[in-house]
């Protein structure tokens, strides 16, 4: 089409490095946080008496002391919460009930056996030490290896083993793979559990109104609001009698906060047993013992390769550690990269084993980085071993097997359709960006001084915007018949002009520090040809009023493939309403209208240009000018959900994610070897982001990734005892980075946009937590010569490495 | 995350102080930066009766060089002394001990004396006392004396303080012209406590002879340790002495294990970082005279 | 935590076995014991208040002489609760003379805590041990001097 030279383009925002709109006021201290929030009347305090045996029964709980205190209005125990609600539901058939609080027995130090609601949280506090409890410690079960020994005592009585899930999968040729193969390398991983640390931890404020059975309920909850229904059935309540607000400012969650927030549940119950509005902050100690983590896993990987580096089929063994129950959305865990499991290598050939295992830790869920950490830490420690036992050079092994540029859109085995992607270019680029041949040389001349010095390499396929059907497939294929099949990825957005014309877009993403507000004023900014600073974005999520999906949430960095697309389209529905109004004003054709600098402009014709404001001002004030047919009032709700989610096949192939994005890490450090020190000296990361939609805010979700990775890598551990005793419950001994402990990072783009999505965008978030692990196992296994390696590689660890 | 309920006092004198303190005995707990004793209170590991706080006691928040030491008062903040050119120049290992606590929040509001009274004995300043020798000023309603830092500190987290007494000041001696020191020590990240830390004060002769030698070594023991000497000085600090004093330290502690360093690591810590830090104070020394 | 020491204490073993027998002497000698009550059969209830400096806890506890060797030894098995959490273990001590009149008490103890002290006194928890298992045997020593 030739466009006539009159017509007024819009500023273009998308794409462009917008500072972030949320930023003053959380600089400036005036964000507002579930903590400042003062929502209801009389609202009492809560604190939880916690347990502190991993695995015990609980012979008795006597509150009388504490009931007497002056102030203390309630003592809620397990005995009654069974009475009143009903177990969580999560995605398995074995019957792990799931309470917020200890039933019976207690299954891990620090779960919650007593809730006291008093006046403040320091008579809450001096409360829990008058409450008395009798406990029989049983045989705790610490480890995965423990777990899956015949004779370990059940955590679960009723389900009567310590696997609560195995699911075995084929795709393609394996046997025959192996049968073919020149070589076949074995290894066997094992993978930490750590989890984020959020600088705000949970937080929630409920009510419980008798007169109607209506819970209100505020939480710094990130989604996805399938929990909505969950809350809803374990409340027992029709889900019009729920009604669950988001604060506007969340202060961090990496997933900590996402599906399943048992204290929700357990809060609002203590609201109801109390008769008044209850408060709980969560404090530091409770948080690093009994809010979620990342699984622990074991891995064993079988590899069918030829001599020259190609590899024709992989078997995969994971044992996944949930911790003492199976929270929503477990087994997710072991699910989320099912389809993705060939990583970024055309490998066509898969067989997979899955087990979950219950054991006295606490329970996992969501986790930036969220099941990817812990496969490419098999998956690209396998790909550096089979280079070493072959003898060729890692780059030549890497590039064999990479997905080539023209084979996208890409069909993996398992069924993840990688939708966009350029991996050759990618890691090309990094190479580049890295030195790599000045890297080599630098290692080179290091151990030729006699240092440990290093170099490590991870390719890793970033999925976004997870499927609600993937976890369906830990469903054998008859029992999946049986329920209603489960596809797509929504989420809403609404945008309102009211009659002066001032725009409030609304979201249910509940965000909690990524700049939704930033992006989604962009993308609005440029729909609609208005000033950027005139739109206000709302955050805050009220079920009874927001829209939302039972997907609705910030979680698997869906907000780019997703979310971002679902304002597009309620600012598309908005302009097309706008423009139809200038169109009959002006009497010209819907098309000749152009929205721009907060005019509508008939092409070609800037004197009869209208401003957006009085078109807003007609729809209110003088609906029976309208053109015919159209509603008054300016509000538009969209849905959006990807298409090519589909629901898992009768082959149980799954497209897990949305869109595929990439990101090829490359790392030289320095190992002391006797004081166990990693020194890192480079650290390059390359991404495929698709369509860039903020280059600052990529940015600080790639830098974000970076420090969690690092963490995992070199610190972070939730540490047991051989009795199930926690050991890292202060900030003394759960070991974040911090600044001081970041080495710099360099950061290239090689970015494809995605054919799937309307704005080709892809996320960002998670691709580093999953790439940084193992990365810098990587490259402390060249630097020491050595294949079994065991993060966190804390200096004892590097040393015993040393020693052996 | 909320102390149990405690008495609070803030005497705005020395004296009330100590009769406070002498009133309440075991049942009170001096408040001085209470960069230690409040995390202690808000996870009810400590519920003492009730808090001293000497932050009102003007005439304790003092820096002044006296009789060849620099006294340091009992509320003078870590990081008042870290900002000093003057003390910073008077004893030069408080410039290498003092970036390596904690972080800048809690230098401010930390104070040294605090740091004593706690006796950690991962902590800095306890082995900086330990290896310069010094002393603190203790008073409480019974009079006032000495304690030299040997005699400080007892056990893990126990000093030979009454449980009436008050550190008033700390006496740090003054560096002699030829003195040289070095402070290192291996910790996770920075500002954590140290896995384990060593602190030296040397001095080498006209021919390069070891004239002097304090080697301390903190989170190696139960309290700082002493390393005992003496049969180096007058030698020349060659690799084989340092090897051998670094293995003679790595013997001498009793490090605790855990889960992020075992007792074999820790030693293993202690007998690198003293080798480096002798090699390096060697060769510093070898280049100055040169 | 695990640890060991030894002692060398006056008296012969048979004498030194007897004393360690004797709830009077055992509730005199565990560090920070109140209220100490013989539940019958070598079972003993106390109010225990141990700690480091001043970091402090109170638990109740229950000791259980058990694996008695008549002159050479026994095992006493701790198991305590409190707000801090709970502590389990066991503390073996085994007696051999030395010389005549002279016995070298051996002793072995695994001790484990799990809940809030474990969690928030990991850098503190070994030096709990030791003093505490130090504390018991040096008032041992200054008990049966005494005797
Ligand atoms: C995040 C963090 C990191 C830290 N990292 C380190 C580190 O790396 N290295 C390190 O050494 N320390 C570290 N610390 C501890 C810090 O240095 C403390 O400031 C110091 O240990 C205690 O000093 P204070 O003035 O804060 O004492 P307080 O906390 O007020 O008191 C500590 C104890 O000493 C007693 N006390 C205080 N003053 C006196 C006195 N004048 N006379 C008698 N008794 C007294 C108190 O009763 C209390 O028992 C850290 C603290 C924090 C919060």
């Amino acid at each position: 089409m030739i466009e006539s030279p009159a017509r007024t383009r819009p500023r273009r925002w998308i794409g462009e490095a917008v500072p972030r709109k949320e930023d003053p006021a959380l600089l400036t201290g005036a964000g507002r946080f579930i903590d400042d929030l003062d929502p209801f009347p009389n609202t009492h305090h809560a604190a939880i008496l916690r347990s502190p045996h991993a695995h015990a029964r609980i012979l008795s709980i006597d509150s009388t002391r504490a009931l007497v205190l002056e102030g203390v209005k309630a003592v809620l125990t397990g005995a009654r919460v069974a009475e009143i609600s009903q177990p969580f539901h999560a995605g398995i058939t074995e019957p792990v009930h799931f309470y917020p609080i200890a039933v019976e027995k207690v299954r891990y130090v620090g779960e919650p056996v007593a809730v006291v609601v008093a006046k403040d949280r320091y008579i809450a506090e001096d409360a829990l030490e008058l409450i008395d409890v009798e406990y029989e410690r049983l045989e705790p079960v610490v480890e995965i290896d423990r777990a899956l020994a015949d004779d370990s005592l059940p955590l679960h009585e009723n389900v009567g083993s310590n696997v609560v899930h195995e699911r075995s999968f084929t795709y393609g040729e394996v046997d025959a793979a192996f049968a073919a193969a020149e070589e076949i390398v074995e290894a066997t991983f094992r993978f930490p559990k750590y989890a984020s640390t959020p600088i705000e931890t949970y937080g929630v404020i409920a009510q419980y109104q008798r007169g109607t059975d209506t819970y209100a309920i505020h939480a710094n909850f990130q989604g996805p609001f399938v929990l909505h229904t969950l809350l809803a059935s374990a409340l027992r309540v029709p889900g019009n009698r729920l009604r669950i607000l988001v604060p506007p400012d969340i202060g961090g969650s990496f997933g900590i906060k996402a599906l399943l927030y048992p204290y929700m549940g357990l809060i609002a119950l203590a609201s109801k047993e109390s008769g008044v509005p209850v408060k709980w902050i969560e404090d530091r100690l409770e948080h690093l013992c009994a809010s979620s983590s990342l699984t622990d896993r074991l891995t064993n990987v079988q590899a069918a390769v030829l001599r020259d580096g190609t590899i024709l089929a992989l078997r995969l063994d994971h044992v996944d550690n949930v911790g003492a129950y199976v929270r929503a959305p477990e087994p997710a865990c072991l699910y989320r990269m099912h389809g993705t499991s060939t990583g970024a290598y055309r490998i066509p050939a898969l067989a997979i084993h899955n087990r979950l295992v219950t054991t006295n830790k606490l329970p996992t869920g969501l986790n930036r980085g969220y099941g990817g950490q812990e496969h490419y830490f098999a998956l690209e420690r396998t790909m550096a071993i089979v280079a070493k036992r072959l003898h060729l050079d890692r780059l030549d092994v890497v590039r064999r097997n990479l997905v080539r540029a023209d084979e996208f859109p890409y069909h993996a085995p398992a069924g993840s359709v990688l939708d966009s992607g350029d991996y050759h270019t990618a890691l090309d680029e990094a190479l580049r960006l890295a030195g790599y041949q000045e890297l080599l040389a630098t290692r080179d001349r290091a151990r030729a001084r006699g240092r440990s010095a290093g170099i490590g390499l991870a390719c890793v396929v970033e999925p976004s915007g997870s499927s609600m059907g993937y976890i369906t497939i830990a469903l054998p294929l008859e029992q999946r018949k049986r329920s209603l099949p489960k596809s797509g990825a929504a989420e809403a957005v609404t945008i309102a002009l009211d009659p002066s014309g001032a725009i409030t877009v609304r979201l249910g993403t509940a965000p909690q520090g990524q700049g939704h507000q930033t992006v989604t004023a962009q993308i609005v900014a440029e729909e609609l040809g208005v000033a950027l600073e005139s739109i206000e974005v709302v955050a805050e999520v009220d079920t009874q009023t927001s829209p939302w999906t039972i997907a609705s949430g910030t979680y698997s960095s869906r907000f780019a493939p997703i979310a971002a697309v679902a304002v597009q389209q309620a600012a598309r529905k908005v302009a097309m309403k706008l423009r139809t109004i200038a169109a009959q004003e002006c009497n010209v054709p819907v098309d000749d209208i152009d929205l721009a600098e907060g005019l509508a402009i008939p092409r070609g014709d800037r004197s009869k240009a209208i401003p957006i404001k009085r078109l807003a001002g007609l729809a209110h004030w003088n609906p029976l000018a309208l053109p015919s047919g159209m509603e008054p009032g300016v509000y538009e709700t969209a849905y959006y959900s990807v298409p090519i989610l589909e629901a898992p096949d009768d082959q149980d192939r799954v497209n897990s994610s949305a869109v595929y994005g990439f990101v090829v890490d490359i790392c030289l450090l320095d190992v002391d070897r006797e004081t166990g020190k990693i020194e890192i000296q480079r650290y390059v990361s390359v991404h495929d982001t698709g369509r860039m939609l903020n280059p600052l805010l990529a940015e600080g979700q790639i830098r974000g990734g970076f420090a969690h990775g690092l963490g995992g890598a070199l610190m972070e551990e939730m540490v047991y005892d051989e009795n199930g005793a926690l050991l890292s419950g202060t900030f003394v001994d759960y070991l974040c980075p911090t600044a001081a402990e970041i080495p710099p990072l360099v950061i290239g783009h090689v970015d494809t946009p995605s054919p799937f999505t309307p704005l080709g965008a892809k996320g960002i978030g998670e691709g580093n937590s999953m790439s940084v692990p193992v990365t810098i196992a990587n490259a402390v296994a060249d630097a020491l010569g050595v294949d079994d390696i065991t993060l966190p590689l804390t200096p004892r660890r590097v040393w015993e490495l040393t020693q052996r | 995350m909320k102390p149990a309920r405690f008495d609070y006092y803030l005497p705005s004198t020395l004296e009330e102080a100590l009769a406070k303190l002498s009133e309440l005995g075991s049942e009170g707990k001096v408040l001085a930066g209470g960069q230690s004793l409040v995390p202690m209170l808000n996870m009810r590991i400590a519920q003492p009766a009730a808090l001293i706080d000497i932050n009102g006691l003007v005439e304790l928040d003092a820096v002044a060089c006296e009789n060849g030491a620099l006294r340091v008062g009992a509320t003078v903040r870590q990081s008042t002394l870290e900002r000093s050119d003057a003390a910073l120049g008077q004893v030069p290992l408080l410039a290498q001990a003092l970036p390596l606590i904690g972080h800048w929040q809690t230098r401010n509001r930390g104070t040294l004396c605090g740091s004593l009274a706690h006796a950690d004995p991962s902590a800095e300043l306890p082995l900086l006392l330990a290896v310069l020798d010094g002393s603190v000023e203790v008073h409480s309603s019974r009079g006032a004396r000495t304690i030299a830092a040997r005699d400080l500190f007892v056990s893990f987290f126990t000093t030979s303080l009454e449980a009436d007494e008050l550190i008033v000041a700390a006496y740090v001696p003054v560096a002699p012209a030829r003195r040289c020191y070095a402070f290192d020590e291996v910790a996770q990240r920075h500002g954590d406590f140290a896995l384990v830390s060593v602190a030296c004060a040397a001095e080498f002769d006209e021919q390069g002879a070891l004239a002097y030698l304090t080697l301390a070594l903190g989170g190696a023991s139960e309290v700082p340790l002493v390393v005992e000497t003496a049969d180096a000085l007058g030698r020349h600090a060659d690799r084989e002495l340092i090897a051998a004093l670094a293995e003679r330290a790595s013997v001498a502690c009793d490090p605790p294990s855990d889960h992020h360093a075992s007792a074999a690591f820790r030693r293993q810590l202690v007998r690198t970082l003293t080798g480096r830090m002798l090699t390096a104070l060697l060769r510093r020394e070898e280049a100055a005279a040169t | 935590m695990i640890g060991e020491g030894s002692i060398e204490l006056d008296g012969a073993a048979e004498h030194i076995y007897h004393a360690l027998l004797d709830p009077e002497l055992l509730q005199r000698t565990i560090p920070g014991c109140r209220g100490f009550e013989d539940q019958g059969e070598r079972r003993y209830t106390a109010l225990m208040e141990a700690g480091v400096g001043p970091i402090k806890g109170a638990f109740k506890a229950k000791f259980s002489v058990t694996d008695v060797r008549p002159s050479e030894g026994y095992t006493l098995q701790v198991e305590g609760q409190g707000t801090p959490g709970s502590v389990f273990g066991r503390v073996t001590v085994s007696l051999a003379s030395s010389a005549p009149q002279r016995t070298q008490l051996h002793y072995a103890y695994d001790v484990s805590v799990s809940g809030k002290i474990a969690m928030v006194g990991q850098r503190m928890l070994d030096a709990a041990a030791k003093m505490v298992a130090a504390q018991f045997f040096k008032r041992l020593h200054e008990e049966l001097a005494a005797r």
